[in-house]
């Protein structure tokens, strides 16, 4: 692949594909600085990865499955580095002014996310993203039945916690 | 509520805009790398500096008599010389380049190309000059050296060589980081 066909192709994808990163920044990295770090790392296996896209697969279940992965790794790789410290340097940067969520339903979705497991986290975007359970499976490599299973946990837990939330429900049957 | 209110609440996201690059932030943090690694070099050419400078000092010290015994002297401050001329040369280095991001960018690959470079060669400028002056003294001592101090003497630059091995390859690591920082940079306007 041409240099030149790299570099619009990463950037298109960067353009187009916005929403999907934020969602896995909000959902892996808790700070600005970690998003940063993350975005960072994103974008660099999405550069190194363009070569080997072959179109067999949606660029959008693709590049998923690429920021997935990336977070996932980061977020093991993260937690080891900062056990036991908070580096204050970290947070004097901000290379992403991210906007958080103005929907209070929306940060608490974030928020709920935030609180599964790495891959019910992945699994749960995907979910909302409207991904098929293979889609999810192949991208994550596990079997579609233990998708299933873990799908169906997390719609369980999300739907319980949301009519707990009073306010929400009353401006859902408006 | 259902899943599928859920599920609409979190499409509805997609109309709001979401987030923009921080073009002074990442500036900034380039140019927290580059002084790391300048940091790092100063820290690590004063150092040696200064060590080979006392050794120098302590052999001369220790009262040499033949001009065999002021060859690891001559060694030792040859060390110091080098790093000295390294050092400046470094430095006028990193002054062309200018203080933009990628100038900044670009001063922190080479940097780290320095130090990865001080690193790969310190066998041949820095351990082989000092083990051959040092044996070739103890070799040519009036009084013959017990084998302790020879095995002594050998091994410590057999561990200074490996523990140097090692250095190179987090400069490297570090360089191809930043290298791959500036394509990404260089090909994205979005983060230009």
């Amino acid at each position: 692949m041409l240099e030149a066909e790299q570099q619009e192709r990463f950037e298109t994808w960067l353009a187009q594909y916005r929403a999907m990163f934020y969602k896995v920044m909000q959902a892996f990295a808790f700070n600005q600085a970690d998003r940063d770090d993350l975005f960072q790392e994103i974008c660099l296996q999405v550069w190194k990865s363009i070569p080997a896209f072959r179109g067999d697969a949606a660029a959008s279940t693709w590049l998923y499955r690429i920021a997935l992965n990336t977070a996932i790794t980061w977020s093991q790789q993260s937690r080891k580095h900062n056990k036991g410290h908070d580096d204050i340097a970290q947070h004097s940067h901000h290379l992403t002014q991210t906007a958080p969520p103005t929907d209070e339903r929306l940060a608490w979705l974030y928020e709920q996310i935030a609180g599964f497991h790495p891959v019910d986290r992945s699994l749960a975007l995907l979910l909302l993203d409207g991904f098929s359970y293979r889609d999810m499976a192949h991208m994550l490599g596990i079997s579609e039945s233990n998708v299933g299973v873990k799908i169906h946990r997390i719609k369980k837990h999300l739907v319980a916690k949301a009519k707990n939330q009073p306010s929400w429900n009353s401006k859902t049957s408006k | 509520m259902e899943f599928e209110d859920l599920q609409v609440i979190w499409t509805d996201q997609d109309k709001t805009p979401l987030f923009a690059f921080d073009h002074d932030a990442m500036h900034r943090k380039i140019q927290s790398r580059l002084r790391n690694s300048q940091r790092i070099a100063s820290t690590q050419e004063w150092g040696l500096g200064l060590i080979f400078l006392a050794v120098a000092l302590i052999l001369v010290l220790m009262g040499q008599t033949t001009w065999i015994g002021f060859l690891p002297v001559a060694a030792a401050l040859f060390v110091v010389g080098r790093v000295w001329v390294r050092r400046q040369r470094r430095k006028a280095s990193l002054k062309g380049f200018d203080a933009s991001m990628l100038g900044t960018l670009n001063a922190a690959i080479a940097n780290e190309s320095h130090l990865y470079q001080e690193g790969r060669t310190l066998l041949f400028w820095m351990l082989l000059p000092m083990a051959t002056t040092s044996l070739m003294n103890m070799a040519a001592s009036p009084t013959s050296k017990p084998l302790w101090q020879w095995l002594f003497v050998i091994g410590s630059f057999v561990l200074g060589y490996l523990v140097a091995l090692r250095a190179p390859r987090k400069h490297a690591r570090q360089r191809t980081s930043l290298i791959e920082v500036r394509t990404v940079l260089l090909n994205a306007k979005e983060l230009q």
